[in-house]
């Protein structure tokens, strides 16, 4: 109870300190004053990433200690306290309420009896999926890299190019994030980090609904958020999705208000800030703001000025670059390629790098390559994107799997956008989604890259509920009774899905017992733990190197790198050639039973290295471990002698 | 006297555009008549068309989440 009580505590200090961060940019920009909604949101958002970017900074002069970021994050979050005083002692004195002054809903707002449904929803599924958050993380991904590699950069005070790491270019303000809860408590914390974020993103969607729907039609938007089993899911393990999602939700916020409400020009540098924020945690931002600026061209190409629109644009564009720059850069400089390990074969003339090349393996998701791929006739393409709402409604586990999936709401709501009339702006978030919509499709079809519209199509769904007052009686009951079992069932998941983590939430089972009864890879871990000296080097066919103290490589990611298995002139040289590359031992997988599967190659050439020279390898431990799907797995923990 | 080229954007402050949208609501509601608040209503053919849509695809969801359709080899 007390670990978890810890891991709160630190998430309050880093949200603390975001606000702390974020509040001066925000009033130093002289925006977003208008309702504390706003002001909150807008500084928590910005603070976090001008916190990402400092600590980017820390990691590149090689200052990534604890007791720096420890010193650091005290300050800034006792500096976001003193503020938040300061703001509500202002807000008190000058009668300020959670309604903007501006916002006015185009007609009555909801009942009260179903705002508090909504809420009360909300809360179950916000609180369902903090019990799963405070268990330690046991994503696949998570454990490969979101968490792997912030843990590396802090035991190396630095962020350390990993070349047997797919992911250790990649853009990784979320994984500093990540690294920030570590270093102050651990995983757990990094895990509600994203939890926050989640709630974030709630907020976040307000606050972007507000200037089209109204406040109180706004807080609808962001239950339905909450609601969606794709964020209940998201909110449980330390992912990125949901943190690129609320970058894009508030940089779209800021820009709605600096183009279309004519507001302050200084909403496009808050604009770029967040669009840069959205760029250096993922690669998808790209569509996203590629979506918005076609979409902005277009609007403004009918109403003009538009000059004054492509200056903001070129100022948000300037900042967003500065914001994200140097994870391209830092990319660019070690691989050759900005963007790597997508457009390979283009930007820095490689081999095509089909992306987690092994289908199917333990932790690889199966994501299609972006390069060097098959693709689709216009017309083919046209008639897979019109009938895909229906595939990954009812088929998620073709894209991504059934915990990200986005739930039947969309598919049974948005539909009624063709009865209902014309409301300013939902066309301008509609042509967005739907331009990302298709590129997401063509490119990267996993349902989790669809977090950065659901906002929009959120606000899509209130604007048809807000419609339904035009319904005839009968319809309009059978869609209220239908829609309120589709969030019921929507903020029951969560709940259910954490059904085996309250006793670990609690305190009443430990985090190690619920690890070793969880995760595959945490028993090796411990094996490795007790029995291998810090500065070994281990080449691991077990992707999951999280619990692992000591270094650890892929051995897809290696063998891919040094073709090693086929310049091998004998299996008997297998130890020799791998001491030679820095490796002392091996961790060898292998599926027994399950859906779970691990390529052969280190283990068969293993065997018969251990067949022709017994005396080069030599097994330290051995067992078979059993996971809570049912998988089998058998681990070998081997030193190269 | 020829009147400057404007080219600095409106100076007017954040809140001053704010009350400034504010006052142009409330007399473009003075202008509007009785009861233009009142939008038309869906036709009844529509409503129970988009209800028919509703009910199908839930049904067909909850059928193929539940896991009765591969049990029993439907889909």
């Amino acid at each position: 109870m007390l670990a978890s009580f810890l891991s709160l505590l630190t998430l309050v200090t880093i949200a603390a300190a975001a606000f702390g961060l974020g509040r001066p940019l925000v009033r130093a920009l002289g925006v977003a004053e208008e309702d504390a909604l706003t002001t909150g949101v807008f500084s928590v958002g910005a603070g976090l990433i001008a916190a990402g970017v400092g600590l980017a900074a820390l990691g590149f002069a090689g200052l990534l200690y604890k007791s720096v970021i420890g010193v650091l994050s005290l300050a800034a979050a006792f500096y976001g306290v003193a503020q938040l005083g300061q703001a509500c002692r202002a807000r008190y004195q000058t009668a300020k309420t959670l309604e903007p002054p501006g916002a006015v809903a185009p007609c009555a707002p909801p009942r009260a009896a179903v705002r508090q449904a909504l809420f009360w929803l909300a809360a179950t599924a916000a609180a369902g999926s903090l019990i799963a958050a405070l268990a330690p993380p046991t994503a696949g991904d998570a454990l490969c890299y979101h968490l792997e590699l912030p843990k590396r950069f802090l035991l190396e005070h630095t962020l350390v190019f990993l070349p047997d790491s797919d992911n250790s270019t990649f853009p990784l303000m979320a994984e500093l994030w990540y690294l920030w809860a570590l270093a102050l408590d651990g995983p757990v914390a990094a895990q509600l980090v994203h939890w926050g974020l989640g709630l974030l993103l709630a907020l976040a969607s307000a606050v972007l609904a507000t200037p089209l729907l109204g406040r109180r039609w706004a807080w609808c938007v962001a239950a339905t958020v909450l609601l969606t089993p794709l964020v209940s899911n998201q909110m449980t393990a330390p992912l990125n999705d949901v943190a690129v999602a609320v970058m894009a939700t508030l940089a779209l916020s800021a820009w709605w208000r600096a183009v279309f409400d004519h507001e302050t020009t200084r909403y496009d540098l808050l604009a770029g800030w967040f669009a840069g924020g959205a760029l250096a945690i993922k690669y998808v931002a790209m569509l996203y703001l590629a979506a918005t600026a076609v979409v902005t061209l277009m609007a403004i190409a009918r109403r003009g000025p538009t000059r004054a629109v492509i200056m903001g644009g070129c100022g948000a564009a300037l900042v967003a670059a500065c914001v994200c720059g140097p994870w391209y850069l830092r990319a660019a400089w070690h691989t050759g390629n900005p963007v790597y390990p997508f457009f390979n074969d283009v930007l820095s003339g490689a081999q095509p790098t089909a992306l987690f090349a092994e289908p199917g393996t333990a932790a690889s998701p199966r994501h299609l390559p972006l390069s060097g791929r098959p693709v689709l006739a216009a017309p083919h393409l046209a008639v897979a994107c019109a009938l895909s709402p229906w595939q990954i409604t009812m088929h998620p586990e073709r894209f991504g799997g059934r915990g990200h999936q986005l739930g039947i709401l969309f598919l049974a709501t948005l539909p009624g956008l063709l009865f209902c009339r014309r409301l300013r702006g939902l066309r301008f978030f509609l042509s967005i989604s739907l331009l990302y919509f298709v590129a997401w499709y063509g490119l990267r079809p996993n349902v989790r890259f669809l977090l950065p519209i659901l906002p929009l199509l959120c606000t899509g769904v209130v604007w048809v509920w807000m419609e339904w007052r035009r319904l005839p009686a009968g319809p309009r009951r059978c869609l209220g009774c239908l829609t309120a079992a589709i969030l019921l069932v929507g903020a029951a998941i969560a709940p259910l899905r954490a059904r085996d983590r309250w006793p670990v939430a609690l305190g009443i089972e430990t985090r190690d017992a619920y690890l070793l009864r969880c995760e595959p890879s945490y028993r090796a871990a411990a094996w490795a733990n007790a029995l291998l000296a810090p500065d070994d080097c281990i080449l691991s066919q077990e992707q999951r190197g999280f619990y692992f103290n000591t270094r650890l490589a892929r051995e897809n990611v290696f063998r891919r790198r040094t073709q090693y298995d086929r310049r091998l002139a004998s299996p008997g040289l297998l130890s020799q050639t791998l001491r030679g590359a820095g490796f002392t031992h091996l961790l060898l997988a292998e599926a027994v039973s399950g859906p779970v599967h691990y390529n052969a190659t280190l283990s068969r050439l293993a065997d018969q290295a251990s067949s022709v020279r017994p005396d080069t390898l030599e097994c330290l431990a051995e067992c078979e471990v059993v996971d809570n799907e049912g998988s089998v797995r058998r681990y070998r923990l081997i030193a190269l002698r | 006297m020829i009147a400057p080229l404007k080219t600095e954007p409106d100076e007017r402050s954040f809140s001053t555009r704010r009350r400034l949208r504010a006052a142009r609501r409330v007399i473009a509601t003075m202008l509007l008549t009785e009861g233009a608040d009142q939008p038309s209503p869906v036709a009844r053919w529509k409503a129970w068309l988009l209800v028919a849509w509703a009910v199908l695809a839930v049904a067909i969801y909850a059928v193929l989440m539940s896991g009765v359709a591969e049990r029993f080899g439907i889909w």
